[in-house]
């Protein structure tokens, strides 16, 4: 390619790997991208050294009032409530296509550059994904190639003048010639250059990860775009849930430290005691019981930072109980409407990582219906949540007397049904728990009467003539968990027993290579948790098993993407949510690895077996084996050195003989071609010193000594005086030219 | 560090023998010391020596303040269209009291001998010379007559002038170690030149300023200067880019080489020094080479000065290409 046409593709590769980060991070407007792609793409054919209307003053013109204007909208925008962050962005995407579409000369290429850059920078809080890294990697690589091709050109358009002999007159460069010649960079350079970025990127990232943190980046307060739940924070509407079973994108991942739990599990994340449907009777909708006494949020007891859900009667077995309970460190996908944290049933403690170095730990608040709410995860939360496991046994739940009739008021919320519920709900939920002796027992019937007469399907039929429960239990006789849900919660409230609608999510996918549980929303669950005395809320799933909880894997592309999903994992623990803590977790662990066991692990090579109880005990086993393999490296590298510095074999030079003034003299020698011009390689030092006598330079006499001495030393192998060398060699250093005007320019 | 043992043969220093001579021959050629130079190494690599340039820039005077120095022998061939081999080398005669030929000996038969417009001549004329050039003696009716030593030949042709005359062939330019031209003196070197004619021939006044044992000992000493393998690689790099290069259809011989080589020594010697550095071998280049390459472009018919430029420039190219040892 021409080295104008790879200049120029190489700067839209570069600008386009940063909009790269923009675009996919999903926060700009669309029309914005849209803007921006097709002004840049048609930029990319606009040449105004060929196209006369690209040079016109009123394109030029035209441009600028554009971007006066744009820049007044964007202020205006930004007066009016829009972040900094994104006013800022969409002014960039503007400036780079106004830049790209007035490519004049090198300048402009650079204030592409400058904007590039700066998207960059603001992709770093607007994208926090793994697509980040990529394109940065290829910011980097492109942005090497670029920058060297710019700086080559702006050198030859500005400075570069060729002077073909001594008395002839300086003359430009042809820069056209040179700026259409094949042959001035080819895959070579573009290979090299590569191989020089991922040095360094490979250099920051060690950079990264070693170097000490302090506090939070400047745009920290911005919030990702969370993903869009089927339920939220205010409510759920029966139905919606459908929506999302299609939907595999991870929602949260899971590591469990004790290792893989057996059985599928229970997430519970909100749940909601008031139902009720709309006039006309078409929707219904389950949300939290505003007029209750327990809602409102209030802070949860704390011991040792953890966050209890209730504080037992004696603190002392709080440590135990921890010690028991299943922990599991969560880490959160942004959700824009939910603002609930998830832990497996049934929680227990909560801890929420201090947002800032130094900051105690987070206090989420507890709401008295067993939601747990985090104070901020507008962009993905990590936490840590400790559940208790197991529930009485059926024979000590069948105990449960009935509600007494004092409590009746208490519960007033979990019994609540609406004015207009069909009375032949209430009808069925007497018919089917007829002989049930105690809330339990009518809780079995319930759950075996829809467990054995409805089916599941998110397929679901609706007839609008009737309430959407009716529908589900008279006429359609098939749903989805949130039907079989609220026709248990509503049964069950019709004879009496407290029950609540929750949401959340169940099983997941067991990632075998990050070895967590990832967790998509097409997880997402409901069921009912129903008061049951001293037993407390004890969750019942009326849901018909259908799909099995956690799915092995099969297939290439499932595994793929297990692997991109662990990736993911990575990128959002090591790096977005990096700090001092983990940075000394990994060096901590270096450490552990360091004096770990270094025999036979079942996951490290074999061979390594034999030898001291640590890695170092290891290494010092085998030195001798690692000090030959070290010195045939060294010697392998010494003679590919010379190999590559030799060229062929044939006319190889003997390695120069190293002087002990040679140190000196290339001082002196550098001095002088400072003062004159530089010394090509076929010119002799006594040719550099009569250019430096011409220009009368007052180190050519000197310079003239020294070489004389050096060639002495060099050539004929005579001894050198040193202290005479070196004073001369200063001497010629020390040299200044005086301002004369006999003095050639 | 073993002591330089030719220098001190005997108890002549080549060395102040060589600067003895410089200064003699530069009493008469003013403000050349180049080319006084040039001529002087010649003499010490036992190689030949060829002047082009126009008439009248003291090419004779050269030769001869050169031949009064040495103290030796002098003696001058004005070549013209009809001059014979026999006029060069000598005859055999036939002596009747003797009853047998005997040899009378050419104007070769001197220390230093000047060929003056050496290709105005025939070749066959030319050619005589040039192997009593090559091989330092005289062949002639089954005898062989060594010439003495120090034997030194200045050529001296008109490069611009191409009617009648006779380019030596490339075989018979490469006998010739060194070709220089003299230059036209600067102005005040001219003056003086022009303002001390009139009065006695200034060369006839010089002196001998060194014997023939000392030449030979000069020209042993410059045979003994050392040359680090650096430079030799460096030359051989620039003969290989000569054999190389798409400008000149023959690039230079080995028998050039080696001439380029002993230059570059004798230059190193005139400075005093019993070592070469890069600056002998770059300075004698041109002297030494390039009157051996023939240039591409160079069609028959050309005046010798085009051709001659030529090749300075392709070889001066190389100069500036091939990169120095330091």
């Amino acid at each position: 390619m021409r080295f104008s046409a790879i200049h120029k593709v190489s700067s839209y590769l570069m600008v386009a790997s940063a909009f790269a980060v923009l675009l996919l991070s999903g926060e700009l407007p669309s029309a914005w991208l849209l803007f921006t792609l097709l002004g840049g793409a048609a930029s990319f054919f606009i040449e105004p050294s060929r196209m006369r209307f690209a040079r016109s003053v009123f394109w030029q013109r035209a441009w600028n009032v554009a971007t006066l204007g744009v820049f007044a909208w964007l202020v205006e925008q930004y007066l009016t409530g829009e972040t900094l962050i994104m006013t800022g962005v969409r002014f960039l995407c503007f400036l780079l296509v106004n830049k790209l579409a007035n490519r004049r000369s090198s300048k402009d290429y650079l204030q592409a550059y400058v904007v590039s850059f700066l998207m960059l920078v603001a992709g770093t809080t607007l994208n926090t994904d793994l697509v980040y890294a990529l394109c940065f990697l290829a910011y980097v690589a492109f942005a090497t190639w670029t920058l060297t091709l710019f700086h080559l050109r702006r050198e030859m358009e500005e400075n570069y003048l060729l002077k073909h002999s001594e008395d002839a007159q300086s003359e430009r460069v042809e820069v056209e010639r040179i700026l259409n010649s094949r042959r001035v960079v080819g895959p070579a350079f573009l290979a090299g250059t590569s191989l020089v970025s991922a040095g360094i990127f490979l250099g920051s990232t060690l950079i990264f990860f070693l170097f000490p943190r302090v506090g939070l980046g400047v745009f920290f307060s911005h919030s990702r775009a969370g993903l869009r739940m089927g339920f939220n924070d205010s409510g759920v509407e029966l139905g919606q849930n459908g929506l999302i079973k299609e939907n595999d994108q991870v929602v949260m991942r899971i590591e469990f430290p004790k290792g893989r739990p057996k059985e599928s599990l229970y997430l519970r994340g909100i749940a909601f005691e008031r139902y009720s449907s709309d006039a006309a009777g078409r929707f219904a909708t389950w949300s939290p019981a505003p007029t209750s006494p327990r809602t409102g949020r209030h802070e949860l007891p704390r011991i040792d930072g953890v966050s209890l859900m209730r504080m037992p009667a004696d603190r002392a077995t709080v440590p135990r109980l921890l010690e028991q309970a299943l922990r599991q460190e969560v880490y959160l996908e942004p959700m824009g409407n939910v603002s609930v944290v998830f832990a497996v049933v049934s929680p227990f403690g909560f801890q929420m990582p201090p947002r800032q170095v130094g900051a105690p730990p987070e206090a989420p608040d507890g709401d008295g219906v067993g939601d747990v709410f985090a104070g901020d995860h507008q962009s993905g939360l990590k936490y840590t949540a400790w559940s208790l496991l197991g529930r009485p046994p059926d024979a000590a739940l069948d105990a449960e007397p009935d509600l007494p009739e004092g409590r009746v008021e208490r519960m007033r919320a979990s019994l609540q049904l609406p004015s207009d519920l069909p009375p032949r709900i209430i009808e069925l939920a007497r018919t089917v728990t007829k002989g049930a002796q105690g809330p339990h027992q009518k809780v079995q019937a319930v759950m075996r009467y829809l467990r054995t007469n409805y089916t599941y399907t998110t397929q679901l039929g609706r007839d609008y003539r009737y309430d959407p429960l009716e529908d589900f239990l008279f006429i359609q006789k098939a749903g989805h968990c949130e039907y079989f849900a609220t026709a248990l919660a509503i049964m069950l409230r019709a004879v009496g027993v407290p029950t609540r609608h929750v949401a959340g999510f169940y099983g997941g996918d067991w990632n075998t290579y990050g070895g967590y549980l990832q967790v998509r929303q097409r997880d997402a669950h409901a069921w009912a948790e129903v008061y049951l005395g001293s037993a407390g809320w004890v969750t019942f799933d009326p849901t018909p098993p259908v799909v099995a909880g956690m799915g092995e894997p099969g297939g290439l592309r499932l595994r793929l993407r297990e692997m991109l999903d662990t990736l993911q994992l990575a990128w959002f623990k090591y790096v977005i949510e990096y700090d001092v803590a983990k940075q000394v977790d990994i060096l901590q662990g270096i450490r552990k690895w360091w004096r770990s066991d270094g025999g036979g692990g079942k996951d490290r090579g074999k061979g390594l077996g034999q030898g001291g109880a640590t890695r170092a005990g290891w290494l010092y086993a085998h030195r001798r084996q690692l000090a030959i393999g070290a010195s045939v490296c060294a010697f392998a590298g010494y003679f590919w050195w010379r190999r590559r510095r030799g060229g062929p074999a044939s006319d190889r030079a003997p390695a120069r003989r190293r002087l002990q003034v040679a140190g000196a003299f290339e001082r002196a020698t550098r001095a002088v071609e400072r003062r004159t011009s530089p010394r090509g390689p076929a010119e002799t030092p006594t040719e550099l010193c009569d250019r430096a006598a011409l220009r009368s330079d007052p180190g050519a006499l000197p310079y003239r000594e020294l070489v004389d001495l050096y060639y002495a030393a060099r050539f004929g192998g005579e001894a050198v005086d040193r202290v005479n060398f070196e004073r001369l060699a200063r001497e010629v250093v020390k040299a200044r030219i005086a301002p004369s005007p006999t003095a050639k320019p | 560090m073993s002591p330089p043992v030719p220098l001190e043969v005997g108890r002549r220093d080549p060395r102040a023998a060589l600067k003895r001579l410089e200064a003699s021959v530069a009493r008469v050629i003013h403000g050349k010391p180049e080319v006084v130079r040039l001529a002087l190494c010649a003499l010490a690599a036992r190689g030949h020596l060829l002047i082009e340039d126009v008439p009248g820039v003291g090419k004779t005077t050269l030769a001869r303040a050169l031949a009064r120095s040495i103290g030796g022998t002098f003696r001058r061939i004005q070549f013209t269209s009809d001059l014979l081999p026999s006029d060069i080398l000598g005859v055999s005669v036939w002596q009747p009291d003797g009853g047998r030929f005997e040899f009378k000996p050419g104007p070769i038969f001197a220390n230093v001998v000047l060929a003056d417009e050496i290709n105005r001549t025939t070749p066959r004329t030319q050619s005589s010379l040039l192997e009593a050039m090559s091989e330092g003696r005289v062949s002639l009716d089954n005898k062989t007559y060594d010439l003495a030593p120090p034997f030194l030949v200045i050529a001296t042709q008109n490069p611009l002038e191409h009617f009648g005359t006779y380019p030596l062939p490339e075989s018979q330019m490469d006998r010739f170690l060194l070709r220089i031209r003299m230059g036209y003196p600067d102005s005040a070197s001219e003056r003086r030149v022009v303002m001390a004619s009139g009065g006695d021939d200034p060369v006839a006044e010089l002196e001998p300023a060194v014997s023939a044992a000392d030449v030979h000992d000069l020209q042993v000493a410059a045979g003994a200067v050392r040359v680090d393998v650096s430079l030799v690689e460096y030359a051989e790099k620039l003969v290989g880019e000569t054999r190389r290069s798409p400008f000149l259809t023959l690039g230079v011989s080995t028998r050039g080489f080696q001439a380029w080589y002993r230059a570059s020594q004798a230059r190193a010697l005139s400075f005093s020094r019993d070592y070469c550095v890069p600056d002998d071998f770059k300075e004698m280049a041109l002297p030494a080479l390039a009157h051996r390459v023939v240039c591409g472009s160079s069609g028959g018919g050309e005046p010798l000065g085009r051709t001659r430029e030529e090749a300075e420039r392709v070889i001066g190219d190389l100069l500036e290409r091939v990169p120095v040892p330091t």
